[in-house]
């Protein structure tokens, strides 16, 4: 379970996106605000979702009945501004998975050194001796 | 090696473990005697700290299961004085038991080539 629910915050807010977007009129105001709270609705937006996010800007910007409204210009650039973030703070964020991945591969090759050295392996495995002696015996006693 | 010296350098590390010289190292690594005998290891092996080798649990895996049952039977039907061969066949069937999971069938059957319970009793009366 997760602790703050964010996958459900962001699955009702993808769909609330989706559902403004295909409605026959979509409206200009609700889109915008919709799809830029989206975007901002969390600091950690997987790749997924701004590739998402991407997806609806170009729709949003596409649309030639939002063209024409006075605000498109200044929300386009405020959209597109706050997507760039978002996909500048996911780019750290992998930068960083990275360089703990490499710090814990860097640890483990070192711990692997500081491994005690193997037990030496006897020249003649005294096993092939005993099993030749309990042979050896049964044979023996038959 | 021939089957006389191997029996004397089981009998020497099942006479030197069981001594009172390594009896503190004997508390820290209970399968140590069968460890030195099956990896052909000398007991000063284990002298060294535990960083600087490898632990008893390493040495003796699950899988020396064959191994330690030959070395029973090897040993309990052997020439060796009865102490010793009490010593060695202690260690191997704990092991079996303790480790390996080994069935009653498998001791049983291992018991019929010496049965350490009853060795051990005698000695004792004896004593």
């Amino acid at each position: 379970m997760p602790r703050n629910k964010k996958s459900e915050r962001m699955l009702v807010a993808r769909w609330e996106l989706e559902r403004s977007f295909v409605e026959p009129i979509p409206k200009f105001e609700v889109c915008s605000r919709l799809l830029f709270l989206f975007i901002t609705s969390s600091d950690k937006l997987s790749r997924k979702n701004v590739l998402y996010s991407e997806a609806y800007l170009d729709r949003f910007r596409n649309n030639e009945a939002f063209q024409k409204d006075s605000l498109f210009e200044s929300r386009v650039f405020q959209l597109g501004d706050a997507l760039r973030r978002a996909k500048d703070r996911l780019v750290n964020r992998e930068s960083k998975r990275e360089e703990k991945k490499e710090i814990k591969a860097r640890k483990e090759t070192r711990k692997s050194k500081n491994e005690p050295p193997l037990a030496p392996v006897p020249a003649i495995e005294p096993s092939s001796i005993w099993a030749a002696a309990v042979e050896k015996r049964e044979k023996n006693n038959e | 090696m021939s089957e006389q010296a191997e029996l004397q350098r089981i009998g020497r590390l099942a006479d030197r473990l069981y001594s009172n010289l390594d009896l503190d190292s004997r508390v820290e690594d209970t399968y140590q005697l069968l460890a030195c005998i099956l990896r052909n290891l000398e007991p000063n092996y284990f002298h060294s700290p535990i960083y600087a080798r490898q632990p008893t649990s390493k040495l003796l895996e699950p899988t020396a299961k064959e191994n330690v049952k030959l070395l029973y039977k090897f040993v309990g039907a052997s020439s060796l004085p009865g102490l010793l061969k009490a010593h060695v066949c202690g260690d191997a069937s704990g092991f079996l038991k303790n480790v390996c999971s080994a069935s009653a069938e498998e001791l049983g059957e291992l018991n019929s080539v010496f049965d350490v319970a009853a060795f051990m009793q005698d000695f004792w009366k004896a004593a």
